[in-house]
């Protein structure tokens, strides 16, 4: 406690006397993700080298790239009675009918499609194509039901294990796409399937 | 699985691959078939239990 009061005290201190506040491991301070210029002798192949070098053999090093962090998720509660509710297939492998008529861009997606599937027991190849630039789409352009699938899921709805398979699936790609962009996405599909009575949905991933 | 992880999915479930998740186009139909239904087995038992915050 006393040692981190100092060190605040002594960062506020700078702060309102308007002096420049250094790195957070030199001040002490949780890292806030600002990036500044700096110079530095060794050339930013000499550093990469360096940090390759040190992962290499083991040695810690301080990478000058931190990947983003996402806050935490709480989990949904478990779906309760799965033979009595209504369960929906989404995807981000950006599977769309014959045509996009959604006109789902291959990346950095602003939309996503429903696409109605009442009435059908299997999704065949020539019925739908792929627009997604993040992999190999041969597989699921020859079987949907690779990424959507369909077929085991009218299955088990005639089994019982799930009550209903509902009438659409989603769909969007996800590849390269920002995070803020990526949420809205998420939102919206969520309030249309709940608006729609749906209990569990099984999110197919590229 | 990482990129799954990393945003902070609750349930993940291992597909068959990136290029073909819920399959595998080197087993024949049924068995390809086989393979889906036990991943989506798999995928709707987590559904069913607690899960961890991500």
């Amino acid at each position: 406690m006393r040692d981190v009061l100092t060190t605040m005290a002594r960062l506020a201190w700078k702060f309102i006397n308007h002096q420049a506040i250094g790195r957070p491991r030199g001040e002490g301070h949780i890292p806030q993700g600002i990036l500044r210029d700096d110079f530095v002798a060794p050339s930013a192949a000499e550093r990469l080298v360096a940090m390759v070098y040190a992962k290499t053999i083991g040695q810690p090093f301080e990478s000058e790239f931190m990947p983003p962090t996402f806050s935490p998720v709480p989990a949904p509660a478990p779906v309760l009675g799965l033979s009595k509710v209504r369960v929906a297939l989404v995807t981000d492998g950006g599977l769309v009918p014959k045509g996009n008529p959604d006109k789902i861009a291959p990346y950095a997606a602003t939309n996503w499609g429903a696409y109605d599937i009442s009435g059908l027991d299997d999704l065949h190849g020539e019925d739908y194509e792929v627009s997604h630039r993040g992999y190999d789409t041969r597989y699921v352009e020859q079987d949907p039901d690779r990424l959507v699938p369909v077929d085991v899921l009218r299955e088990l709805e005639r089994a019982g294990v799930v009550g209903k398979l509902h009438d659409c699936f989603v769909s969007t790609s996800g590849l390269a796409n920002q995070i803020a962009n990526s949420r809205r996405l998420g939102r919206e599909i969520a309030e249309k399937l709940k608006a729609e009575g749906v209990a569990a949905v099984i999110l197919t991933s590229t | 699985m990482p990129v799954a992880k990393m945003v902070g999915s609750n349930r993940i479930v291992q597909g068959g691959g990136i290029v073909h998740v819920l399959g595998d186009p080197n087993l024949p139909q049924e068995e390809e078939k086989k393979l889906r239904h036990d991943i989506l087995k798999r995928a709707f038992d987590a559904l069913q239990h607690t899960a961890e915050n991500g």
